[in-house]
């Protein structure tokens, strides 16, 4: 039995207002039977950062073990993440700042009503933090909040069922949140329906391995192997993708390039009944050290968007080389034939800003830095 | 935007009541929503996130006065591409609610108390999903004046 007295007797007023209906969902849900995430689990509270990934990942862990849905949350790892954005990584992280009285938060992006990523940001001035193995005096617990909001990070609502984890409002020291209630059970075995007899592949990424660095214009071998109970070996049916060339490979093992920069490797594996896994590990690919000796090449930037994405019309003189490399924020993106004009089309979308240089292929001559801002 | 029930965030307290909403408002009105434009925002802690700014004509002042509104929340819709939060309702053209506002940036409102600030009606104005009516919203800000 959840204890709530104390939080129903005071929101008496307003809560006994609200007509029960259960469970709530917000439309989108997710496409694959895994959910990544990662934990920040730096925090204000001095709570041992084992402890604090202990306690999320167990919160992860309940709307598994708890229940039929054909969802899961995957542990991929601690992150240094600390800011809600579309970044590829669905984070969770503490943050020394209050809002409004909320004890956490829960972003999610969609498109066409599937989620894409979600962050999780626990309002770490506002309560003191408690982890499950310690004693807990006018605290919360740190996986009481998380099992919440998972629920969120899934595509659950607030219920209106006072006993359900998904209730919005939390008992100080209570541990009720984190055994969830017939009601988010309901609500989440709706969202991911229990496949019957067929059961989700699992997939593997066996090289490279994850962290893996590597200079630009390096080969990569990929290889990868899936299984599914129902279909045997369908490592042939794997797809490879990239969080910066999009999709780089098919099959259980091929071989390329990648671009400069940090990369997020997906490989995905969808049986015939639907269910899909996947495994992500991350690559880093350097750009060859920038040249630094001024040069005579004066470079200017123009900056604009099409159809929403961003892009920047480069333009150069006095560069003598048959071509030139590009860098934007010290990576080389590009190299091009010397014709004086170049545009890099980033297609990115929100605030940001780049800085570009342009260096001779094969002297050290480089331009000026141009920054754009959006 | 599909309508939501009010949301908030999760709370280790109560959440407050309508006269403790009244009190710490700038301005508390009945309003309409007339349209939204959402964008893209980087905020002061780094995120990244849509951001939709709702004109709202007022149809009653309850507290403070009856001239028009931008009210900025976070969440909306970009090139395909949504965002929601989880303490803060989704807000869309033609939907009437109570709506507990403090001040913004550039002469902008924000929801005061997160979702807790914003109080839609159905028909027979009431609170959406609750019994609590409009006039028992009038009656408790009154009582917080």
């Amino acid at each position: 039995m959840k204890r709530r007295s104390l939080v129903l007797t005071m929101v008496l007023p307003l809560v006994s207002a609200t007509i029960a209906s259960g469970y709530a969902l917000y439309g989108p849900k997710w496409g694959t039977a895994q959910v990544p995430y990662y934990i920040n689990p730096a925090n204000g509270d001095r709570i041992p950062e084992s402890d604090a990934i202990r306690d999320i990942q167990a919160a992860a862990a309940a709307w598994t073990a708890q229940s039929n849905a054909a969802i899961s949350l995957y542990y991929m790892g601690s992150t240094s993440g600390s800011t809600a954005s579309m970044n590829g990584r669905n984070e969770v992280f503490f943050r020394n700042a209050s809002k409004d009285a909320a004890a956490a938060t829960t972003y999610w992006w969609s498109n066409n009503n599937r989620m894409t990523e979600a962050d999780v940001v626990i309002w770490d001035a506002t309560y003191t933090f408690v982890p499950s193995n310690a004693a807990c005096s006018g605290g919360v617990y740190v996986e009481d909040v998380m099992t919440h909001e998972f629920g969120h990070a899934l595509g659950l609502a607030h219920s209106s069922v006072g006993s359900a984890t998904m209730y919005p409002v939390i008992s100080y020291c209570s541990a009720a949140m984190r055994s969830l209630d017939a009601d988010d059970l309901a609500g989440i075995e709706k969202l991911y329906p229990a496949a019957g007899a067929n059961t989700a592949p699992t997939v593997a990424i066996n090289a490279p391995t994850s962290g893996t660095t590597v200079t630009e214009g390096t080969v990569l071998s990929f290889a990868g192997s899936a299984t599914d109970a129902e279909e045997g070996d369908i490592g042939s049916t794997m797809v490879w993708t990239s969080s910066i060339n999009g999709q780089i490979g098919s099959g259980a093992s091929f071989s390329r390039a990648l671009s400069a920069g940090s990369h997020t490797i997906t490989a995905t594996v969808t049986d015939r009944g639907g269910l899909a896994s996947f495994r992500q590990i991350a690559l880093t690919v350097q750009s060859p050290t920038i040249p630094t000796t001024p040069g005579s090449i004066s470079l200017s930037a123009r900056k604009y968007k099409l159809k929403g994405g961003q892009r920047v019309d480069l333009g150069w003189s006095g560069a003598s080389t048959t071509n030139v490399d590009v860098y934007r924020d010290g990576l080389k993106v590009l190299t091009t034939p010397n014709t004086g004009s170049a545009t890099d089309t980033l297609n990115a979308k929100g605030a940001a800003s780049y800085t570009y240089r342009l260096c001779e292929v094969g002297s050290t001559a480089c331009s000026n830095t141009v920054t754009v801002v959006f | 935007m599909v309508v939501a029930a009010t949301a908030s965030g999760i709370w280790a307290q109560q959440p407050n009541s309508i006269q403790d909403r009244a009190r710490g408002a700038a301005r508390v009105v009945v309003a309409s929503v007339v349209d939204t434009t959402s964008r893209y925002e980087r905020n002061a802690y780094g995120d990244e996130l849509i951001v939709t700014a709702a004109r709202l004509t007022v149809e009653e002042a309850i507290k403070g006065s009856d001239d028009a509104i931008v009210m900025e929340l976070e969440g909306g819709t970009v090139d395909g591409i949504t965002m929601r939060v989880s303490d803060l309702p989704t807000i869309a053209k033609g939907e009437r609610a109570v709506f507990f506002l403090k001040n913004g940036h550039n002469g902008s409102y924000e929801p005061h108390l997160r979702g807790q600030g914003i109080l839609k009606l159905d028909a027979q104005d009431h609170v959406q999903g609750t019994n609590l009516t409009l006039n028992d919203i009038r009656r408790m800000a009154k009582e917080a004046r």
